[in-house]
């Protein structure tokens, strides 16, 4: 009997719009929404509204989707106004994302996919697929129980966080000696039993370990950034939870023990043995005992509250914004926001941007490699290359001479400050 | 057609799947489905409960789509082998079309050395806005010379012989129109649709100005004008009538004069002919014109030829062969050299008076609200259109030389409809205007040779533009720059405007409608030619300068010394 996870602290977790009535135009006018169904046309997760109350919807979605299943066709995206309707069909689940923020399909299926690989977190891909093979209308609602903060959670960092539409992670800055010091104590901890350790901070990575032959993809982190984040119980004690990692291997779970080790620090060590809690949890001792004698404890706890490093301290004129994509290590880095952009409303107009200059850029059959352009407040330059993707916003009157200008100092700043502002070379063992 | 190449590599354009014309209001019980259909033309034959499914599936989309956007519900689907996209021009009359997208197949070996077939379907080749455009393009020359949907429908006291004249239209119209649809050329020209203009200098613009007002003072059931030279609008008429109507009749027009030109072309080569010959009789001679196709395309039907998928208006396009008419009256033994310089009018001007069957068009009232208004605003208004909102008017076009006028003649004012269905009235007014045109061809001769000092260095540029004006709909282009006997130029001279940059710019274009706050837009292609699109007061300029090394600053001079050159002065559109 296969052992099925079960979230069993979350029965108290209220969703905001939980209630909602699907029919009322309140619901309808959320700017994204996802949907899961079966592919038998079954509800089984909704962003916004009970699931239990959307039947009708998705019993019209699947209807739509076999249409073209049928003629050996599957569609992709709808256009309607400013909405888009995105499908994923993966096996016997259909996601859809109905949304008017702007994003292009291609940015809205790689959410989908997101969504896709948490349930594969949760449940691996082989379960899944046992699942609907033996019962059809099996009720995944049932199975997922828990999953709803951690898909709620998901769903809101894909907005607010550009990691997932560049497929990198983003580091604490930091000062390399002690992200070094740092690393060099969790190699003391390595083990059989570890294939992961990973210290973390407000989605930000400090550092990582592990073996030399398995890098842990971007994607995979993100979903352990979310699962810290989606529950606050892992803050009160330490925790031992069973985790897939899709593209480690989406065919069976991992164990993690998780554990913050100060205020905002979180450690995870990851192990495929179930059996381990014990060994690890010794570990994170060990861990705490050598941060806190070297000094590093209380460094890293400096480095978990602060907000980022300000445009000032960059120091290029007429800069107001940047986010900056190593292709070499996968990571990216971003100032922390200033006027305009400390307005949630103008941040979310500033990301809408990125985005298009994201998608133009990226285009599969036509990539762009410069991508200027001016609006009344604000002009956008993206740069992609073979090293790097660059996306930065500018005050609307620069002049194209100075904003090469200033594109050139950004990289410079860059160079000189990558090995606080990256991960350079992992720990590994 | 397939093009295979020696690499294994097949390359299949996209092609209409099906295309169809319903109203779900005519057919709301299962029984009754059928009777939504109104037109459906396909590729293959298909059943009539494949088509009531696919109208079903239809129908379904917008619903569930209008749940989210209710003024805006489902435009087109994206699937993996096909388009679909939908247009409702008038409340629950909708025009669905479904393309197949054009794919790429390759044989490869896989990793154990067995041929792999795969395709590639070119789902970005294939622009929304093109689509869209066609649509609105196609219901816009229906709609001029047939009137609303609704309003045939209501023209009948019993409603089952309105919808079956409206059937007979749809059918007359839509049969030929889809299948000329070239889904693989990506012309940005196209896509945003635009009239030629000839910008007048002042003196000829007050002159222009006097001549019309002289005409409409000597004949006041004319109610409006436009002039034409070659195939550009030099007077769009005196501002009440909505754009995007005027760019209807020109674009009808142009496809009439090309013919003319091309006929008149060919009798001065024959004639020239003749002259080292004898004429052996005037039977002869005259049998070896009218068994020409040309000829027989000056009959006097009054089925338009609509074609929106013309390549541009320079080149010419073969006609069709409608009914022949004989330009031998059968009452008399004259012989006419040529038809009357009536392009919409009688062609024997010496004929019976039953012989004229004057085009009548359907015009939108209200200048004000479309041509501001750009055309996906349209949706919105067309919905408070009923049938107060057209007029209609009798429609006579005549051309001399290189003039073509176009005059509007109100269908409900008495002394007008008689006139037009006299041929007396035609005689006169031919007599009328090829006196009185003569003065004004020549201000328009000059004006024309001045402005083509200018443009005759477009096809050598190592750029290429396209200028939009999108109040007027003015559009001037040289993407594809043609010299003035239509042929294309050596391609050798000039940037050729490859594949690759037709779609980067219908992608810009759509990319400046989706976002109305950008003022300017720059891209670098992987490719490394630079395209910039600008927009300032309902203008847009879109250039294509393919220099790999330049920066942005480089490419902005370049576009400041366009715009300077052919922007500026009397080249204001």
């Amino acid at each position: 009997m296969p052992v099925i996870p079960v979230y069993e602290e979350y029965s108290g977790y209220r969703r905001k719009y939980g209630h909602e009535d699907p029919q009322s135009a309140n619901w309808s006018r959320h700017r994204k929404h996802f949907f899961i169904l079966s592919s038998a046309g079954k509800p089984i997760y909704t962003r916004y509204g009970d699931e239990s109350r959307i039947s009708s919807y998705t019993g019209v979605i699947q209807a739509i989707v076999s249409f073209f299943v049928d003629a050996e066709d599957s569609i992709r995206c709808i256009n309607a106004g400013n909405h888009k309707f995105v499908f994923l069909l993966k096996g016997p689940l259909y996601l859809l994302a109905v949304s008017r923020t702007n994003e292009s399909e291609t940015q809205l299926r790689e959410q989908l996919k997101y969504l896709y690989n948490q349930i594969l977190s949760v449940l691996t891909s082989t379960q899944l697929t046992r699942i609907f093979e033996q019962r059809i209308n099996f009720d995944l609602r049932r199975l997922l129980g828990g999953t709803e903060p951690f898909l709620d959670n998901l769903a809101t960092s894909m907005s607010d966080e550009p990691g997932f539409m560049l497929g990198s992670i983003r580091c604490a800055r930091m000062n390399k000696e002690l992200r070094d010091k740092v690393g060099s104590i969790l190699q003391i901890v390595k083990s059989k039993d570890l294939l992961y350790a990973i210290l973390i901070t407000n989605n930000k990575l400090i550092t990582l370990l592990r073996p030399k032959k398995h890098s842990l993809h971007p994607a995979d982190l993100h979903l352990v950034f979310n699962m810290v984040n989606g529950s606050s119980t892992f803050r009160s004690a330490e925790s031992w939870t069973p985790i897939c990692l899709p593209k480690f291997n989406n065919k069976g779970f991992l164990h993690a023990y998780v554990c913050y080790i100060t205020a905002n620090v979180c450690l995870l060590l990851i192990s495929p043995d179930k059996d381990k809690f014990f060994e690890l949890s010794d570990a994170k001792s060990i861990i705490v005992e050598q941060l806190t004698i070297g000094n590093a404890l209380q460094g890293i706890e400096e480095v978990s509250q602060s907000e980022g490093y300000s445009i000032a301290e960059v120091g290029v004129p007429g800069l107001r914004h940047f986010i900056y994509k190593s292709k070499q290590h996968v990571q990216y880095t971003s100032p922390s926001f200033m006027s305009p952009y400390n307005d949630p409303r103008e941040k979310r107009k500033l990301f809408k941007l990125y985005r298009y200059t994201h998608d133009r850029m990226h285009s599969r059959i036509r990539p762009l490699k410069v991508h200027y352009y001016v609006s009344p407040s604000e002009t956008i330059l993206g740069w992609v290359t073979s090293t790097f993707e660059l996306y930065a916003a500018f005050g609307p009157l620069i002049s194209k001479s100075a904003l090469t200008n200033s594109s050139h100092t950004l990289l410079r700043w860059i160079k000189k400050e990558e090995e606080n502002l990256f991960i350079l070379n992992s720990q590994v063992f | 057609m397939d093009i295979a190449n020696s690499h294994g590599l097949v390359n299949v354009p996209p092609s209409l799947s099906y295309f169809c014309v319903y109203n779900p209001s005519f057919g709301r019980t299962e029984d009754s489905q059928a009777d939504q259909l109104l037109y459906y033309t396909s590729k293959k034959t298909v059943p009539m409960d494949v088509k009531i499914r696919q109208v079903g599936l239809a129908q379904g989309l917008v619903n569930f789509t209008r749940v989210f956007s209710p003024s805006k519900p489902c435009e087109n689907v994206h699937t993996q082998k096909n388009r679909l996209a939908f247009y409702e021009p008038e409340p629950d009359y909708w025009i669905h079309i479904s393309i197949e997208l054009g794919y790429v197949k390759k044989v490869t070996k896989d990793k154990e050395g067995k041929p792999k077939t795969t395709i590639d379907y070119l789902d970005a080749n294939l622009h929304d806005s093109g689509v869209k455009r066609m649509l609105e393009l196609g219901y816009e020359m229906y709609r001029i010379f047939n009137g609303p949907f609704e309003y045939t429908v209501r023209e009948y006291t019993e409603r089952a012989a309105g919808i079956k004249a409206l059937k007979n239209k749809l059918e007359e119209f839509f049969a030929n129109w889809v299948f000329e649809w070239d889904f693989e050329k990506t012309e940005l020209t196209k896509t945003v649709d635009g009239i030629l203009y000839m910008p007048l200098s002042d003196s000829a613009e007050l002159q222009m100005t006097s001549f019309v007002n002289q005409i409409q003072s000597d004949y006041e059931y004319i109610s409006d004008m436009f002039v034409i030279w070659q195939n550009k609008l030099v007077y769009r008429g005196n501002g009440t009538l909505p754009v995007n109507n005027i760019r209807g009749i020109w674009r009808h027009l142009v496809s009439y004069i090309a013919e003319r030109d091309a006929h008149d072309r060919e009798i001065e080569r024959k004639r020239k002919n003749k002259e080292a010959e004898k004429v052996s009789s005037f039977k002869g001679f005259t049998r070896s014109i009218s068994g020409s196709n040309l000829f027989s395309y000056f009959s006097s039907s009054t089925t338009p030829k609509v074609s929106p998928s013309t390549s541009p208006p320079n080149s010419s396009t073969p006609p069709e062969s409608h009914s022949s008419s004989s330009l031998l009256s059968p009452s008399t033994q004259i012989f006419i050299p040529g038809p009357s310089n009536f392009l919409l009018g009688p062609t024997n001007l010496h004929g019976p008076d039953e012989d004229i069957h004057p085009v009548i068009v359907y015009l939108s009232k209200n200048s004000n609200s479309c041509s501001i208004k750009k055309t996906d605003n349209q949706h919105d208004e067309e919905h408070n259109e009923d049938d107060s909102d057209i007029d209609e008017y009798y429609l006579v076009a005549y051309k001399q030389n290189a003039l073509t006028l176009v005059f509007l003649i109100p269908f409900n004012l008495s002394e007008g409809s008689t006139k037009v269905h006299e041929m007396v009235f035609y005689r006169s007014f031919h007599n009328y205007l090829s006196s009185q045109s003569e003065g004004i061809i020549n201000i328009l001769n000059e004006n024309y040779e001045k402005s083509r000092k200018l443009g005759r260095t477009d096809v050598d540029k190592e750029y290429r533009y396209l200028f939009f004006n999108k109040m007027t709909l003015a559009v001037k282009s040289s993407l594809y720059p043609f010299s003035s006997n239509g042929s294309l130029t050596s391609s050798s001279k000039g940037l050729t405007i490859t594949s690759e940059m037709a779609h980067a710019l219908c992608e810009l274009h759509e990319d400046l409608e989706k976002y109305p706050q950008l003022t300017e837009i720059y891209t670098r292609s992987s490719t490394h030619f630079w395209i910039v699109g600008k927009r300032s007061d309902g203008r847009v300029l879109y250039i294509v300068v393919p220099k790999k090394e330049a920066t942005l600053a480089e490419v902005e001079d370049d576009v400041r010394r366009i715009t300077a050159l052919y922007f500026s002065g009397n080249n204001i559109y």
